[in-house]
């Protein structure tokens, strides 16, 4: 079981570290082996589930052997490309002096591990006593997953079948990449959605240990990792089985790679290509993510074009759109072909939707559930009969605030643009959701109660990203050169940053 | 004020980084120490395994695709209505589990189909209600679970 289990996460790694090697090739992006595991584990589990959609329309028997060659085939011709230019080579010999790992004190890997262990066994009990995941899970993802599976060939009577309690017309990523574990297993086990809500968790924690290791420091790396894994609510909606922890995904991915991008000497496309790919792979997780995906592509262009003006702006919004253009064609043949309507539009008519624009009353409520949620999304999953208690001491928005207020700010100048397209995404993203809140059709207080701090969580990696981006941070050993001295021309630089580091 | 900015300067970075340790150190391990008091539990005692359990003998009773009805305790709107009002998830959960229990087969929350499955956790039938809806009883699988079949 487990053999097959491995065996399914062979090829979405081998394709999605191949395309991180295409997208952020090794001789401009100095990033670590690691990184591009983290990154390309989640961007190809993606990739093979689009692979999973378009061959759900070939006849059952051989829908299988066909796709998994097909990907087999294209992962192959990957590799081999990548061999052939020598990236695969260059990708290791170039990943030496990536990171900053100059540190003199063991405490913060030290710490990390601590938590790291900590979060594993808290994720172990709570799948231990919830095999089947929380209400989401056996209500959408995995009941999905199941209805695929087991329908064969009939696989779209279940998008018509009008159970629209079960939300049909959320989209496939999860329950495809479910379903094709199930698959290699030779049938159903709830390993397979274990497996995959763990996968995501670690590569979420990965990414951002590993992103910021790159781009600041190892330090800050470990530190922001740390956060993050004891964020409760981040570790008990992983081990849900939910999908939220792989949008959060999709989401710090897309932000992060913009990061890398902006960091090169002569920045070419490909890493916004990248970019939308993954922001594209959150529009097919989950229907927020679709928000994020049209804002990102909307966003980024028009600070590029403030930055670098229209012709440079109309470049990234074809590299960002081209990127995204499968996964947002695969969505919208799901989305007008098979799906049914979304429960929020469903049977609704302008009148309802102008009436609720107009209630006062909807805002108050909506802007004080913000305030609560955003002050104690992190500390767990809510209870309506606990009482409202923000806890300053569990990670979450005052933690981190308070660290950026201690550490004080020191940015890199290039990261400018990085840091408002970041900021500026996950603001009117959030903006986005308080209008959905002010128009949902189902009751306001519920729909509050049951979403927010789930929708908060799906930028949480992202924000911790951002912050510590921007924090000056703590260097326990010989003092590190700040990136605005570096701009300066300090000759005060670590060794290996002399030897021509890019980030 | 220069003397606090100096201070600042050399020992809030310091200070930051202590805070986030001690706070992730603290979160991670009350969060496991929480988790921890619930176990080890029994296995496979969750709701959804023993719900599944349950209904699983239903499957070989039913065509391997198609439709069902559903029958319990509280008409159908108002097992939705309890659920968004955040008074009583009970019964919606016992809905949902015998979809996801059952599926592919679609589980209607209506009695209105040719096979209609009646789920009473802790309570009994309404024979007149039975009546009414024009069921009679095709299979009893013991602990409220009941398959009835509509009369021609």
């Amino acid at each position: 079981m487990a053999a097959l289990l491995t065996t399914s996460l062979i090829l979405p790694l081998l394709i999605g570290f191949s395309l991180s090697l295409f997208f952020l090739p090794p001789g401009d992006h100095r990033i670590t082996p690691l990184l591009r595991v983290f990154l390309g584990a989640g961007a190809g589990i993606g990739v093979v589930s689009l692979a999973g959609f378009c061959f759900l329309f070939i006849p059952v028997g051989s829908s299988f052997f066909l796709r998994e060659f097909a990907l087999a085939a294209f992962g192959a011709a990957l590799v081999w490309s990548a061999w052939r230019k020598g990236i695969l080579r260059e990708a290791y010999a170039r990943a030496g002096g990536t990171t900053t790992r100059d540190r003199k004190t063991l405490l913060t890997p030290l710490a990390l591990a601590i938590t790291a262990l900590s979060a594993a066994a808290t994720f172990a009990i709570a799948v231990y006593r919830e095999p089947h995941g929380k209400w989401d899970a056996f209500l959408i993802w995995n009941m999905h997953a199941r209805f695929l599976f087991r329908s064969g060939e009939n696989w779209m009577d279940y998008f018509r079948s009008g159970l629209d309690w079960t939300h049909p017309d959320y989209p496939c990523l999860l329950p495809l990449s479910i379903v094709r574990v199930w698959e290699y297993c030779g049938g159903e086990t709830l390993a397979a959605p274990i497996a995959i809500a763990l996968l995501f968790t670690l590569l979420v924690a990965g990414l951002l240990w590993t992103a910021l290791g790159t781009l600041r420091n190892n330090e800050q790396g470990c530190l922001a990792a740390m956060l993050l894994a004891a964020s409760p609510l981040f570790v008990l909606v992983g081990a849900s089985q939910l999908a939220d922890i792989p949008l959060s995904f999709f989401i710090l991915g897309a932000i992060v790679v913009l990061f890398l991008h902006d960091r090169l000497e002569k920045p070419g496309s490909s890493a916004v290509v990248m970019a939308g790919l993954l922001a594209g792979l959150a529009a097919w997780t989950k229907n927020e993510g679709i928000l994020f995906c049209s804002l990102i592509l909307l966003v980024r262009p028009v600070i590029t074009g403030f930055y670098e003006g229209p012709r440079r702006a109309a470049g990234e919004f074809v590299s960002l759109f081209a990127g995204a253009a499968p996964a947002l064609l695969v969505l919208f043949l799901f989305k007008t072909a098979i799906a049914p309507p979304s429960d929020l539009l469903a049977g609704q008519t302008a009148g309802g939707f102008v009436e609720r624009l107009g209630d006062a009353g909807r805002y108050g409520t909506v802007l004080m559930s913000y305030l609560r949620t955003g002050l104690t999304f992190t500390q767990g999953i809510p209870d309506v009969r606990a009482p409202f208690v923000v806890n300053p001491f569990i990670p979450g928005f005052i933690l981190l605030a308070a660290y950026l207020a201690l550490s004080g700010i020191e940015k890199d100048p290039r990261d400018g643009r990085g840091f408002l397209t970041g900021w500026a995404v996950v603001a009117l993203t959030l903006a986005g959701y308080f209008f959905v809140f002010i128009m949902t059709p189902h009751d306001l207080k519920w729909h509050l109660l049951t979403a927010l701090n789930r929708l908060f969580l799906q930028f949480w990696p992202a924000v911790i990203f951002l912050v510590f981006m921007a924090a000056r941070g703590y260097r326990p050993a010989p003092a590190e050169e700040s990136p605005g001295e570096r701009q300066k021309g300090s000759r005060k630089a670590p060794r290996k940053q002399k030897k021509g580091r890019k980030e | 004020m220069g003397e606090i900015k100096r201070l600042h300067g050399r020992y809030g970075p310091l200070a930051g980084y202590a805070l986030v340790l001690i706070c992730a150190l603290y979160a991670s391990l009350s969060l496991l120490l929480e988790k921890a008091r619930d176990f080890p539990g029994t296995a496979w005692q969750d709701p959804v395994s023993l719900h599944e359990r349950r209904i699983e003998p239903l499957k070989s009773l039913l065509p391997p695709r198609g439709a069902v009805g559903y029958l319990t305790a509280l008409d159908s709107e108002k097992i939705f209505a309890r659920e968004r009002s955040l008074k009583d998830v009970e019964l919606l959960g016992h809905f949902i589990l015998t979809q996801y229990t059952l599926a592919p087969v679609f589980v209607y929350n209506t009695p209105d189909r040719s096979l209609v499955v009646g789920n009473f956790i802790g309570s009994n039938p309404d024979p007149s209600r039975v009546t009414r809806e024009g069921l009679s009883p095709m299979k009893d699988l013991g602990d409220g679970l009941i398959l009835y079949r509509r009369k021609e």
